[in-house]
C-alpha cells in the first residue's frame, strides 16, 4: 500500500507540472470586442403594459430601470419643494414603491408619449396626495425595490445645487428638466468613456472629450492638439469625428429608451435643447 | 435657506453655463441632433512613410493598433515586400524639423535598435524621416496579439506561473540586447506583446517591442519636451504633470521613461544601465501579479518620493498570495540602489529561473495532496462498495439461498479501474500509472 501511495504522488507531480502548462496556455487567447451597450428596456415597454401587451413583471423590470437612470431628476423635484435632503431621498424611494404598489404604469397611455412626462405627472401627484405618501411611507418606502446607495444619493444632491436657482419662476419645473439632461448625456459620455475603455484609448478620450463637451477654455485647435498628442492632424480629426458620431449615436439611443416612437427621439432632444438654452 | 446655483463658468462655444463637471449640457444634447459632421464619411488621404502605406479601414479611417503621447502605431502594408508591419510615426515639432542634429540621432538610435534580432523582440524592419522631415517613423514586425497591461485589465492579475513565465521570455530579450549593448529604457506592460505561441510546450510567446527605440523617440521631440516643459515619455502613458520645478529638472536631464515603471536612476537623470531595465521589468512583473504598479502617484514628486522611501506596498503581494519566493526576487528587482539588484540579465534569468521551479514545487504539492485526497476517496469507495458485496454473498450462502446465475456472473455494484495515463514529458514515468492501477485492482 504504501507503494502506491508513493506510486500516486509521482503521477501527481506529473501532473502539477501539466497542469501549469495548461495555465500558462490560458494566456494566449486572444481577441477584444466593443461591447454593447444598448439597453433593450424602453418605455414603450411600460406602455404596452397599460395596454395589457406585456406581463407585469416585465413592465415593471423596465420601469425600474429607468427609474434607476432617472433617480435624481425625481429626486431634484423633490428637493426643489423645500425637502430636507433625508425627506427628499425617502420620498423619492417611496415614489417609485408607489409607481408599482399602485400600478400606476398601467395608467400610462401611448398618446402621452414621454417617460420623462409620465415620471413628472406622477410624482406630482404623489406628493399632492399625502394620504397615499404617508401610507408607502409607512410601509417603510422602496428600499428593496430600488436600493439607494451613498454614491447616487451624493451625485443626486450635487445635481440638486447645480441646477436649482432660488426664486426662479417654475423653478421646480426647471430643476427637473435640467438634471433630466444632464441624466441623459451623463448615461451617453459614460458608455462612451466605457467603449473608450475598453478599446485601450481611454487616456486619449480623455484628451479628446473635450470636443465634445465643450468648456470655459476655447477649445485647442487640431493642429496644436496634434502636435502635442505626436499624432497627424488627420488622424487627430478622424478620432474627433467618430467620437462625435458614436456619442451621437449612444444619446439617441438613451433618448430612444424614455420614448414610444423613432420619430419622438429628435422632438425630445430638441425639446431638452431649448430648455437648456433658456428659449 | 437661499440656495445658489454652482457657477461654473460659460461655455466657449456657446456662451450658456456649464454645470458642475465644466461640460456644456446645451453642446452635448446638440450634438443628439446635430447631422452627423461630413468628415465622418469622407475617405482621408492615403498616408504613406516610405515603401509603407497606411491600411484605412472600411470606413475609410486610418487603422490605428494603438497611440500615446508621442506618437501613433499604424497597420501599414510594406509595398515593396507585400507584408504587413506595426509603423510607428513620431510628429516632429516644427521648430525643430531642419535639425540635422535631432535627424542623425533619431536614426542613429533607431540603427542600433534594429541590429537587434531575437524571438522574444518585435523587430524593427526599416526606419526614416519624412521629405518635409515632420514626422520619424519606424516599421516593426506585426505582432498579433495584446499588451500584458491589456491582458491583465481585461482579465485582471495573473497567478504566480504565467507572470514568471512572462517574465522570463522578457529576461531573454534583455539578455540579447546586452549582447548588443542596447537598454530599452521604457520597459513596462504597455510594451509587452501577449501572442500565441510557435512553442507548444508553453503555449505563450512573449516579444517586447520599441526595444531600444526611447531614446530614437525622445532624440525626435526632444526640443518639444524642451519647449513645452512636459514630463517627456516615449510611449502610450499620457504625461504625469508635477511641479515646474521637477518637471523642468526631469527634463533637462533627459528623463526617457514611463514614471511608474522608471527606475530612480531615470528619475535622478543618472546615467543608466541593464539594472535600469531590469528594475522596470520587476515593476512590470508586480504589475502582472497585482493588477497594480508598486510606485504610484498623482505626480512625478509623489513617484520619486514613494521611491526614495523605498517601503514597497507588500500588502498587495500577500492579497494575491504571491509565493515568498517571487515576492523576494521583486522586492530584490525593485531595489532603489541598482547594486543590490540582480547585475545583469543573466543574473536575473537564473534568480527567475530558480524562483520558477521554486514556485512549480509549491504549486506541485499542493495539486499532489488535492490529487491524492481524491484518488484516496475512490479507493475508499471501491472498497466499502465490495465489502458490501460480499457481505450479500455471505449471507446468501449462510441463507442456502442459491444466488441467480446472472448475480454470481456480474455482481449488481462493481467498479472498474481504468488505466492511468502518463501525461508528463518523461516516458520513463510510464510504469507508475500501471503500478497505480496494479495496486487498487490487487487490494
Amino acid at each position: 500500500m504504501l507503494h502506491g501511495i508513493l506510486l500516486f504522488f509521482a503521477a501527481c507531480f506529473s501532473s502539477a507540472i501539466l497542469i501549469q502548462a495548461a495555465d500558462v496556455k490560458v494566456l494566449a487567447r486572444t481577441g477584444n470586442g466593443r461591447s454593447d451597450f444598448f439597453p433593450e428596456t424602453h418605455w414603450s415597454v411600460v406602455v404596452a403594459a397599460g395596454e395589457s401587451q406585456a406581463e407585469p413583471e416585465i413592465a415593471q423590470a423596465a420601469l425600474g430601470e429607468l427609474c434607476q437612470t432617472y433617480w435624481a431628476p425625481l429626486y431634484s423635484f423633490v428637493r426643489s419643494h423645500g425637502y430636507t435632503v433625508e425627506d427628499a431621498q425617502d420620498l423619492t424611494q417611496s415614489f417609485f414603491a408607489y409607481l408599482i404598489e399602485h400600478k400606476i404604469y398601467a395608467r400610462a397611455v401611448r398618446d402621452k408619449g414621454k417617460f420623462r412626462s409620465f415620471l413628472l405627472a406622477s410624482l406630482k401627484n404623489f406628493l399632492g396626495h399625502a394620504y397615499d405618501r404617508e401610507q408607502t411611507l409607512k410601509r417603510g418606502g422602496s428600499l428593496d425595490f430600488l436600493p439607494l446607495d451613498d454614491a447616487r444619493a451624493e451625485a443626486a444632491e450635487s445635481l440638486f445645487q447645480t441646477h436649482f436657482v432660488s426664486g426662479e419662476p417654475s423653478g421646480e419645473d426647471r430643476v427637473f428638466e435640467r438634471s433630466w439632461a444632464e441624466a441623459l448625456v451623463g448615461v451617453g459620455l459614460e458608455r462612451l468613456a466605457a467603449e473608450q475603455r475598453a478599446e485601450g484609448k481611454d487616456k486619449l478620450f480623455k484628451q479628446l472629450r473635450i470636443f465634445l463637451t465643450s468648456s470655459a477654455k476655447p477649445l485647442p485647435t487640431y493642429d496644436d492638439l496634434a502636435v502635442r498628442l505626436g499624432l497627424p492632424t488627420s488622424t487627430l480629426r478622424s478620432h474627433v469625428t467618430r467620437l462625435r458620431a458614436r456619442y451621437r449615436e449612444l444619446l439617441r439611443a438613451e433618448v430612444r429608451r424614455t420614448v414610444d416612437t423613432d420619430a419622438d427621439v429628435d422632438g425630445e432632444l430638441h425639446w431638452l435643447f431649448r430648455v437648456l438654452a433658456g428659449e | 435657506m437661499k440656495i445658489l446655483p454652482v457657477f461654473v463658468g460659460l461655455c466657449s462655444t456657446c456662451g450658456r453655463p456649464l454645470n458642475g463637471n465644466g461640460d456644456c449640457l446645451a453642446c452635448l444634447v446638440r450634438i443628439g441632433f446635430d447631422e452627423p459632421a461630413e468628415a465622418a464619411t469622407a475617405p482621408p488621404e492615403s498616408l504613406v512613410f516610405g515603401d509603407f502605406e497606411v491600411t484605412q479601414r472600411a470606413d475609410g479611417f486610418y487603422w490605428e493598433l494603438g497611440h500615446g503621447a508621442m506618437g501613433v502605431t499604424y497597420l501599414a502594408m510594406d509595398k515593396v515586400l507585400r507584408r504587413r508591419v506595426a509603423l510607428k510615426v513620431i510628429g516632429v515639432p516644427e521648430a525643430t524639423r531642419g535639425s540635422q542634429a535631432v535627424r542623425d540621432r533619431f536614426l542613429r538610435e533607431a540603427r542600433a535598435a534594429a541590429a537587434l534580432r531575437h524571438p522574444n523582440v518585435a523587430a524593427v524592419f526599416q526606419f526614416g524621416v519624412s521629405p518635409d522631415s515632420s514626422r520619424c517613423y519606424y516599421a516593426m514586425e506585426l505582432v498579433e496579439g495584446e499588451t500584458l497591461e491589456a491582458r491583465v485589465q481585461r482579465d485582471g492579475p495573473l497567478n504566480a506561473g504565467p507572470a514568471l513565465e512572462i517574465a522570463i521570455q522578457i529576461t531573454r530579450a534583455l539578455m540579447a540586447a546586452a549582447a548588443h549593448g542596447l537598454i530599452h529604457r521604457d520597459l513596462k506592460p504597455g510594451n509587452v506583446m501577449l501572442t500565441s505561441a510557435n512553442d507548444a510546450t508553453t503555449g505563450l510567446e512573449v516579444k517586447v517591442i520599441d526595444f531600444g527605440l526611447a531614446r530614437a523617440i525622445v532624440d525626435a521631440r526632444a526640443e518639444t519636451e524642451l519647449r513645452h516643459g512636459e514630463f517627456v515619455q516615449p510611449s502610450d502613458v499620457q504625461p504625469i504633470l508635477g511641479s515646474h520645478g521637477a518637471e523642468t529638472d526631469l527634463t533637462h536631464g533627459g528623463f526617457v521613461g514611463t514614471p511608474n515603471f522608471a527606475s530612480p536612476e531615470q528619475f535622478r537623470s543618472d546615467p543608466v544601465d541593464a539594472r535600469s531595465d531590469i528594475y522596470s521589468l520587476g515593476a512590470t512583473l508586480w504589475f502582472a501579479l497585482t493588477g497594480l504598479p508598486p510606485r504610484t502617484g498623482s505626480t512625478i514628486e509623489e513617484i520619486r518620493d514613494s521611491q526614495t522611501r523605498g517601503d514597497l506596498p507588500v500588502e498587495q503581494l500577500i492579497a494575491r498570495k504571491v509565493p515568498e519566493p517571487l515576492a523576494k526576487l521583486l522586492r530584490s528587482t525593485l531595489a532603489v540602489d541598482p547594486s543590490k539588484r540582480p547585475a545583469s540579465a543573466r543574473e536575473l534569468m537564473e534568480a527567475l529561473e530558480s524562483c520558477s521551479r521554486k514556485v512549480a514545487h509549491r504549486i506541485g504539492i499542493f495539486y499532489k495532496l488535492t490529487a491524492f485526497i481524491v484518488v484516496l476517496a475512490v479507493v475508499a469507495a471501491a472498497l466499502f462498495v465490495l465489502r458490501v458485496n460480499r457481505q450479500k454473498l455471505t449471507s446468501a450462502s449462510t441463507k442456502n439461498i442459491a444466488p441467480s446465475a446472472s448475480a454470481l456472473a456480474i455482481p449488481a455494484k462493481s467498479i472498474a479501474v481504468l488505466p492511468f495515463e502518463n501525461r508528463s514529458e518523461d516516458k520513463a514515468n510510464a510504469y507508475f500509472a500501471d503500478g497505480i492501477k496494479d495496486e487498487i485492482l490487487t487490494r
